[in-house]
């Protein structure tokens, strides 16, 4: 029989299930279902409609982050790039009278241009990307709070207010657009030959180089990519709201990687999943609206993220550290 | 007859997996005296040293310090007990002085305590003066040249009063002259009393400076010579034994090369690593490769390869001179690199075999950029068959692979791309004898299939048994092109170690 | 003799505390405003604080890792502390439970970072959120705009003086002569060293890394604790705000004064000097009226900067050695 002895001497077969990977369905399952018995708010269109809605302003993020960390790398920018797109649009649009379909694209260049200057410090210099998108994290917070500050508290004006409210259906686009996303990209990661290079430099860097992929420009597209989808985010949140908003984004990052280490993905890179990290953001979203439901002030939000957090990566670190670091 | 011996080692077997690294190994280590561990990669060496520090435990048998048994494998407790080595990769505090390197526990007190800095760089003043080093106690180590780190870390573990002290490969990476002090200091160390296990594998420095040699061969003890009394020509052949012949293919008769040149160096360099080296790969031979730690062997590898490139000198690929190349091109030209770490590198060791397999033919196995996953699967068994892979499926990741399957698999997801030539380092490192076998029959087919092979080996059985030509690295440059009946062992280390 | 001379002047202290005089004296000369005593007053009050948070956070820094949560610590155990007193609550329990606060959040980040082996840097975010919305939670409501103290044995704690500077400052100094010393010659303070520059070595040499990892994060939330409590009682009242975004602003300040992320290196009264080059930073921007946003941008590009500088330098000692 041709089984291995492993240097282990673990059999395979226990090994081969990864019960793991299936938790975050059952974990949603089980606390949309407890919320939905508990109060009977929960369960009712509105709520419901408003908390997915809620996901498809901010699916766009999870996305740029996932791809990220499947390679090992984050991105802590994309908070205030998101908040930088937004006002940057609205200052276009507002003062300088550009038209929206024009304004739209100048911002996304710029976003994107903000990722590759990312991308550029953490390829070429190869540093810790944890570290240099803090910096530039608070470098764009900057940047945006000050353009908030310059418009002062102005309200957008309404073709920039009306992307967010277009509807299909009556049914707002972004929650189609999220997803046709999910299961188009989900797809291309599972079985496209360019996605699948994220998983390989993912999971040994040096091996990929070795093998003919070219790590640095890969690395540089997606952190190009995260800083696109970040402004696109960020654009779509702004004409939502309408006006400008201080400290809009601000702990997007933290949700972001929340929502996809609870969704599989891993700080050590080489694992995730486009569905899970929509359901790991489905879940927070679920566990917010619960707060709400029973009346816990807003306040706590940050704590429970916080905590979520801090629960997720304990086990990524439990289950994917491969030797001792500190 | 008066036991002499500090260090007893009575049976020691030690097993991972399949690999019996070590078996029933007895013999004595003798007080304050330099004992030498001679051995072939894979011969046991490493395992037998991690024994006695006390990281690994053994299978069976026991280890006897200083007449009671050591129980407990934690290199702390090693330490503690008097037992210490000194690493390759250094285990030095880079950022601090000599004396602070030197006395890691605070043994200097003033009378309130305190860290007495002053007292401490007096003692590491009169310590390297009695070694007569002419090294300032208050230098950042980091400052030191590698010779200079090896011997503070020495001085550590005499100031922490070790009473047997390893080395591995103290002078890797060395010149003349650091070997010289780095000699007489372990002499002195001897002359103090203390006992120093030397393992190293240049052989006219280990008959120089041990007292005692002893011989391992594929895990078993072989026998325990005398320096004084023992030559090379005898080392070599307890060593390298005869039976080992019979294990390695027969030597093919050399091969007429086909003349095109594939890979050309002329006049690389790399400052520290390189000078003016000049090499040439033919179609359809195995050019062999080989040189002591530090003669610049594994930046060679990379250069070859395009991992790193060279500061003055010329890379022709097929005869076309290039700039800046990266592996993908490499790649593209028909080239392929095996690590010689698999662990580090060369496997994705949490993806599947057949992901694996495809990633540097991810173009071939997909249709129009989609994954043909089928053809991954087939493209996957191919090479499990051809290679006799023992895997329960492809979709087996290989962590859970023993290292002779993990290392036929690396070997499968280079050969699977139909190079014109394969970069092999250290092919078959760390792997029992059966795949070992098996591996070296894999490579002699490759040129008849028209690929051409450089193998970078420490191995010297396996470079005499699979090359048609054999180079040999000594300090930066080539020292010597060896073919035919001129590759033997005596010939190659003569030029690597400097005779 | 000279060599100490000589390392002394390519250290990365002596070049912060040479832009600390020089930017001091274009200060002095070039502004009529920057002379007088409410500077004084107000140099201490900013400097104080944020140096001895600083010396905790340099300790974690040599030891090769850092706290992102000191901010919120120090904003938590002021309001908490603030609270419990206004609540008619004894004064001196409720500091003790303030300075509780501290070492209950440095144990927590030194147990996951020491024991459980997650990243530094995604942990104390973490708690450093919790901090925050905990700081939101309890401010919450009428709270909002502060919970006033009016206790006196409070309130002499920060706005007291001694010779005709504040508590605040006083205690500073002798925490980070303390702190120096410590470092420098005892056996405990060393050990820091060694844990940053070599963390592996260190533990097969005998020294306790968990143990005094653990230690350490204790220590550095215990002073931000104990700092936010100091300047709380200063201003006499509890802020919602207190601590936000201070952490960046240390780590920076800690960078500055010698301190490196991959440990080992800096000294504790580099990071007073980083403290104060960048407090006359802030200053010079006060001056020249460049709004906060610009200081934001600023800080944010000296990060960038100095993290891809030590990348840089690390990169290049990577390929003195031959890696790829």
């Amino acid at each position: 029989m041709a089984t291995a002895t492993t240097t282990t001497g673990k059999r395979l077969k226990l090994h081969e299930v990864n019960w793991g990977s299936y938790s975050i369905y059952m974990v949603n399952v089980l606390a949309i279902v407890l919320l939905a018995l508990t109060r009977k708010n929960f369960p009712r269109y509105p709520n419901l409609y408003s908390l997915v809605f809620g996901l498809s302003m901010e699916f766009l993020l999870v996305l740029a982050t996932t791809f990220l960390l499947i390679m090992g790398e984050v991105d802590l920018s994309i908070g205030s790039v998101f908040a930088f797109a937004g006002v940057f649009t609205g200052y276009l649009v507002a003062n300088l009278e550009l038209p929206i379909w024009v304004s739209i694209p100048i911002t996304l260049c710029a976003t994107g241009i903000i990722g590759l200057i990312n991308g550029t410090l953490v390829v070429r210099l190869k540093a810790n990307s944890l570290m240099i998108t803090i910096g530039t994290m608070i470098l764009f917070r900057g940047v945006a709070d000050g353009l908030i500050n310059f418009l002062g508290g102005i309200t957008y004006p309404s073709e920039y207010r009306a992307i967010a409210g277009f509807k299909i259906f009556s049914v707002h686009f972004t929650i189609f657009l999220m997803l046709a996303a999910v299961i188009i990209l989900e797809y291309l990661l599972r079985n496209h030959a360019a996605f699948k290079k994220l998983f390989y430099i993912g999971s040994n860097t040096l091996s990929a180089r070795l093998y003919g992929i070219r790590v640095d420009r890969v690395k540089l597209s997606v952190f190009a990519a995260s800083g696109v989808l970040a402004g696109l985010a960020g654009i779509l949140a702004a004409s939502r709201s309408g006006q400008t908003v201080w400290n809009t984004g601000q702990g997007l990052e933290f949700k972001m990687i929340t929502a996809a280490i609870l969704g599989g993905a891993s700080l050590f890179g080489g694992k995730g999943s486009i569905v899970k990290s929509i359901l790991g953001l489905l879940l927070i979203a679920v566990i917010l609206n619960g707060l709400v439901m029973f009346n816990i002030n807003p306040v706590w939000t940050n704590v429970v993220v916080g905590i979520v957090l801090i629960i997720a990566i304990f086990v990524d670190t439990r289950i994917n550290r491969d030797k001792i670091e500190y | 007859m008066v036991d002499n011996s500090i260090l007893l080692l009575q049976d020691i077997s030690k097993s991972y997996g399949p690999v019996k690294a070590l078996k029933a190994v007895s013999f004595a280590i003798n007080r304050g005296e330099i004992h030498a561990i001679l051995g072939e990669n894979g011969a046991g060496k490493s395992t037998l040293v991690k024994v006695i520090k006390g990281e690994t435990r053994p299978d069976a048998g026991r280890l006897v310090f200083e007449g009671s048994e050591i129980k407990v494998a934690d290199p702390l407790y090693a330490n503690s007990i008097g037992i210490t080595m000194v690493h390759q990769e250094l285990t030095i505090f880079d950022d601090l002085t000599v004396a602070e390197n030197i006395f890691p526990n605070n043994v200097f007190r003033t009378k309130l305590g305190l860290t007495d800095k002053r007292r401490m760089r007096l003692q590491s003043a009169e310590q390297l003066a009695l070694f007569n080093l002419h090294i300032d106690p208050a230098e950042k180590v980091a400052n030191l040249p590698l010779a200079e780190q090896r011997i503070v870390e020495i001085l550590r573990a005499i100031a922490l009063k070790r009473k047997l002290i390893i080395l591995d490969e103290p002078t890797a990476g060395l010149n003349e002259s650091e070997t010289r002090i780095l000699i007489s200091l372990v002499k002195r160390l001897r002359d103090e009393g203390i006992t120093i296990i030397y393992i190293s594998h240049r052989i006219a420095e280990v008959l120089e400076i041990s007292d005692r040699i002893t011989i391992l061969r594929d895990g078993s003890y072989i026998s325990t010579l005398q320096a004084e009394k023992a030559s090379t020509a005898e080392l070599i052949r307890l060593m390298v034994g005869r039976e080992v012949d019979l294990l390695y293919a027969k030597k093919q008769p050399a091969r007429k090369t086909a003349g095109e040149c594939l890979l050309e160096l002329e006049q690389v360099t790399k400052s520290g690593f390189l000078r003016d080296v000049n090499l040439k790969l033919y179609r359809e031979e195995i050019l062999g490769i080989f040189g002591l730690q530090g003669s610049g062997v594994e930046k060679l590898s990379q250069i070859l390869y395009g991992l790193d490139s060279s500061e003055h000198g010329v890379v022709r690929v097929k005869g076309r001179a290039t700039g800046r190349r990266d592996t993908d091109e490499m790649l593209k030209s028909g080239f392929v690199y095996l690590n010689d770490n698999r662990k580090k590198a060369g496997l994705f060791l949490d993806m599947s075999s057949a992901e694996n397999m495809a990633c540097p033919q991810l173009g071939k196995l997909s249709r129009s950029r989609f994954l043909n996953k089928k053809e991954m699967f087939r493209y996957t068994d191919g090479f499990i068959r051809k290679f006799n892979i023992i895997i329960p499926s492809a979709r087996t990741k290989p962590k859970a692979l023993s290292g002779g399957n993990q290392q036929k698999l690396m070997f499968s997801v280079c050969l699977g791309t139909e190079p014109e030539c394969v970069i092999l380092n250290e092919p078959t490192r760390g792997i029992d004898v059966g795949a070992k076998a098996e591996i070296h029959r894999f490579i002699l087919e490759l040129p008849r299939n028209r690929t051409s092979v450089i193998l970078f080996s420490s191995e010297l059985p396996e470079l005499i048994s699979l090359c048609d030509r054999v180079v040999v690295l000594r300090a930066s440059s080539i020292v010597g092109e060896l073919m035919g009946d001129d590759i033997n062992e005596e010939k190659i280390m003569s030029l690597a170690a400097g005779g | 003799m000279v060599k100490v001379l000589r390392n002394l002047f390519r250290s990365k202290e002596f070049i912060a505390i040479f832009l600390i005089i020089v930017i001091f004296l274009i200060l002095s000369f070039g502004s009529t405003t920057f002379l007088n005593v409410t500077t004084f007053e107000s140099f201490q009050t900013s400097i104080a604080p944020n140096a001895i948070i600083a010396t905790g956070m340099m300790l974690l820094l040599i030891s090769g890792v850092f706290d992102l949560s000191v901010g919120s610590v120090m904003g938590l155990a002021g309001a908490i502390t603030a609270i419990l007193i206004a609540s008619r609550f004894p004064v001196l329990p409720s500091i003790l439970v303030g300075l509780g606060i501290g070492l209950v959040f440095g144990f927590f980040n030194g147990f996951l970072v020491a024991y459980v082996g997650v990243n530094p840097l995604i942990t104390t975010l973490g708690t450093m959120y919790i901090g925050r919305g905990l700081v939101k939670a309890f401010m919450s409501g009428d709270r909002r705009y502060g919970v006033p103290v009016k206790a006196p044995e409070f309130l002499i704690l920060g706005q007291g003086k001694i010779l005709g500077v504040y508590h605040i400052f006083w205690i500073m100094l002798i925490i980070v002569a303390l702190a120096q010393f410590l470092t420098l010659r005892t056996d405990a303070g060393r050990k820091l060293y060694y844990i940053g520059s070599n963390h592996e070595a260190a533990r097969l040499v005998g020294i306790k890394v968990k143990r005094i990892r653990v230690l350490t994060f204790m220590l550095c939330s215990l002073l931000a604790a104990f700092t936010g409590i100091l300047v709380t009682s200063y201003f006499g009242t509890s802020s919602i705000i207190l601590g936000t975004n201070l952490e960046l602003q240390i780590i920076i300040s800690c960078l500055i004064g010698g301190a490196s992320i991959a440990g080992g290196k800096g000294l504790v009264v580099g990071s007073l000097a980083g403290v104060v080059f960048m407090t006359m930073v802030v200053s010079v921007f006060n001056i020249l009226e460049i709004g906060i946003y610009w200081q934001n941008i600023i800080v944010g590009i000296i990060l960038v900067f100095i993290v891809a500088l030590d990348a840089y330098l690390v990169g290049r000692r990577k390929k003195a050695l031959g890696e790829v």
